[in-house]
């Protein structure tokens, strides 16, 4: 058997091989050097690669992903990390004006190969400011890629990919998944970004999640099957670019899908899913497409509360048997 | 670039038509509109033209060949250039004239076939994309009671229907007609196989009873005399029409259409008095509709019957001009029958057979014995709506209407 390793354990690793294999990456961020990032991502890199390689920052995310882009325009590769997808509002001009744009007004003679590693998502009561799902927000423009890994093998594997990407890419993790174990192979690959991965094969209804609702849907499927519904599981893994052929491809097989994230519902990236879908497998489509994301307030604080408003398994179990008419309305 | 001309969905119901014509051969240059070929469907014959000018390279089916709704029927090439379409990725083509006058057409566009719709009943995309696939009917797939909500009908209805339907083929199998070889078979005609469907359907399905009544022609006979003299000529149907509208306004429920939706049994009022006149021609028997009768004089029914039947032995009769009838006569007296009974013509709660005029001895009100022509109706009723009572109160008023002088000539 492969080993076990965990997801933290699994960026660090890639982080590690990128810096041991290219001498132009250099890290960036609040607290990933001596401290070892307040995940232990950038666990011992600082003492590996030294205080060049592993830069710590002042707590100023507009100035340092500034910096960054003008260091990945001019032939480094910095991978940044901010601390919590929140912040990344503070910076959003740098990041959505500037980064995402250079390399379309310059004609293409600008590249900005930059990694924004940071985490986002609820489930530890950290409150509203520190537990949002922004990944919609960053699909929405062109420019920058936006990858959203389940498991430690995918995460290693893509972050391998994006730091060898042309372009600014966000690399969004969840906190609720670094001290998840899975298999990850002590030998080098890398996972191509844009492919979406089928997590559990299944006949009776499409499930299109990423990131940690993976997982929740992967759980759901087993209640479902109990009750002798086959769920099929979609890890979109990346937003951009998004693969769509593959739900596509399974749309057409079950006739059914329910689309999760942890995102708000209301404009979330799951209504982008539905309306590709009913687009292109109008006739595939035996009922209508049901959304299930978290309910349109603030985060809360409160652990029992921040479960009323996040996805919980039991909703999936409900929208597959709205969607397969199990529970008609 | 080849452009595919695919079959219209020229009707609501209609999912084929048979060539009855080509104009074009192969290798022949059309210019955008021109008509290529007549197909025959629903009983009216339509054309179709070219969407765009090009030369004909190829026909992919000859006269007489039944086509489906949305198949490729021949390939034009232009001079623009673009990437060839495949023959089974249809592209949009012009709407279709119909000979006669223009009805409501629905052509297929896009890439993907026009699954057929239900405008009132759910039905999830997907069953009727699998529908389509395996060959349902429109009335097979109304049939069916689906269990989604608002009982839409969804896959597991559409797989389950066709699970019975091979079973119910099955266990029926040894008592199919067997073909020989010996014998000489003919396919019935487009026109012959929908009426054998809904005769079987209205057999089946409508409890018919029928009332017979004797008219005394006398005075209708001699107003034709005299109107004949004035060069005016209207025949015993035409009064019929009228006579019959007269006495529907006096019995309004015999104009009604019984409907039976998945969960209710309605009534359809229906407003416009539409007569049907059963024709026979060559290829079977068609029901020109003489519409809103009641508006109509003697003249004006006589002028638009005579159109009707013209059009009909021509095969020339538009959809628009056979739909809606609310009631419906079939009249054998040309052919010296007596009296016969008729099957009513679903959804029409009635329909009237008319027998010829013979002249019997009578006995008058004074007791004496005389010779009058005679004719004899026999309607038939659906029972689910019409009661014998009420069947009886129509017919006696249709016998007074037309036993009398009373009548809107002009």
């Amino acid at each position: 058997m492969t080993r076990q390793i965990t997801y933290a354990e699994a960026i660090n690793e890639a982080l590690d091989e990128i810096l041991r294999d290219d001498e132009s990456v250099f890290l960036l961020g609040e607290d990933i050097g001596h401290y070892g990032g307040v995940f232990k991502v950038t666990k011992g890199l600082y003492d590996k690669f030294g205080g060049d390689r592993v830069i710590d920052t002042p707590i100023s995310e507009s100035g340092f992903i500034g910096l960054g882009i003008g260091a990945a325009m001019t032939g480094l590769k910095p991978v940044i990390e901010i601390m919590w997808i929140d912040f990344t509002l503070v910076a959003i001009d740098q990041i959505l004006n500037q980064a995402a744009k250079f390399s379309y007004m310059s004609g293409g003679q600008s590249k900005v190969p930059l990694v924004i590693r940071t985490q986002g998502g609820g489930g530890r009561g950290n409150g509203a400011q520190h537990s949002q799902s922004l990944e919609g927000l960053f699909a929405q423009f062109p420019g920058v890629k936006v990858v959203c890994p389940s498991t430690p093998y995918d995460v290693k594997g893509l972050l391998k990919s994006s730091v060898a990407e042309n372009c600014p890419v966000i690399f969004i993790e969840h906190k609720m998944l670094y001290n998840t174990k899975g298999e990850v192979p002590e030998e080098d690959y890398s996972i191509p970004l844009g492919k979406a991965d089928i997590k559990r094969k299944g006949s009776d209804v499409t499930i299109v999640s990423l990131s940690r609702m993976v997982q929740f849907s992967l759980n759901a499927a087993k209640e479902l099957e109990k009750e002798g519904i086959d769920a099929e599981i979609i890890d979109l893994r990346s937003l951009a670019p998004l693969d769509i052929e593959t739900v596509i491809e399974s749309v057409k097989r079950t006739n059914r899908i329910v689309v999760v994230h942890e995102a708000h519902t209301t404009f979330g990236w799951g209504a982008e899913i539905v309306s590709r879908v009913q687009q292109d497998a109008f006739d595939y489509l035996d009922g209508p497409i049901i959304r299930v994301g978290a309910e349109d307030v603030p985060i809360p604080y409160n652990l029992e509360l921040e479960k009323e408003v996040l996805p919980q398994v039991k909703d999936i179990v409900k929208a597959v048997k709205e969607a397969l008419y199990i529970e008609v309305k | 670039m080849k452009i595919p001309v695919n079959l219209p969905k020229m009707g609501l119901t209609m999912e084929e038509a048979t060539i009855v014509k080509w104009l074009k051969q192969a290798g022949d240059v059309v210019n955008k509109n021109d008509v290529l070929l007549e197909v025959e469907t629903d009983k009216s014959v339509l054309e179709i033209e070219a969407p765009t000018a090009g030369t004909v390279i190829e026909r992919l089916f000859d006269e007489g060949d039944s086509i489906k709704v949305s198949e490729t029927i021949c390939i034009l090439e232009n001079n623009e250039k673009g990437t060839d379409e495949k023959t089974t990725n249809p592209v949009s083509i012009q709407e279709p004239k119909v000979v006669q006058e223009t009805t409501v057409v629905t052509t297929s566009r896009g890439k993907v076939p026009m699954y057929p719709r239900f405008p009132n009943k759910p039905v999830s995309p997907a069953s009727r994309r699998k529908a389509y696939e395996m060959g349902l009917t429109t009335e097979e797939i109304q049939s069916i009671v689906g269990s989604g909500p608002r009982n839409r009908v969804i896959l597991r209805d559409i797989t389950s229907y066709s699970k019975q339907a091979t079973h119910v083929s099955q266990t029926t199998k040894l008592e199919k007609p067997v073909i020989d070889p010996q014998v000489e078979y003919e396919k019935l005609t487009t026109i012959r196989s929908l009426t054998a469907k809904k005769l079987t359907e209205s057999f089946r399905d409508v409890p018919q009873f029928m009332i017979k009544k004797s008219i005394d022609v006398t005075n209708i006979n001699d107003i034709k005399t005299k109107l004949s003299e004035l060069n005016i000529k209207i025949s015993l149907n035409d009064f019929i029409i009228q006579g019959v509208s007269v006495a529907i306004q006096k019995n309004r429920i015999v104009n009604s259409y019984f409907i039976e939706t998945d969960t209710e049994m309605l009534i359809q009022k229906n407003n416009n008095i539409n007569v049907g006149l059963a024709v026979a021609i060559d290829s079977g028997l068609v029901v020109p509709v003489v519409k809103e009768v009641d508006q109509l004089s003697l003249v004006d029914i006589a002028r638009k019957r005579e159109d009707l039947i013209q059009k009909a032995r021509k095969n020339r009769l538009t959809p628009n001009e056979m739909n809606e009838g609310t009631i419906t006569i079939s009249n054998l007296g040309a052919f010296g029958v007596d009296e016969f009974n008729a099957i009513i013509n679903k959804p029409e709660a009635a329909i009237l057979a008319v027998g010829s005029v013979v002249k019997q001895p009578v006995v008058n009100e004074f007791d004496e014995i005389v010779v009058k022509p005679i004719l004899t109706i026999t309607a038939s009723f659906d029972h689910r709506i019409i009661d014998g009572a009420v069947a009886a109160q129509f017919m006696k008023d249709l016998s007074i209407i037309l036993e009398s002088n009373d009548w809107k000539i002009v």
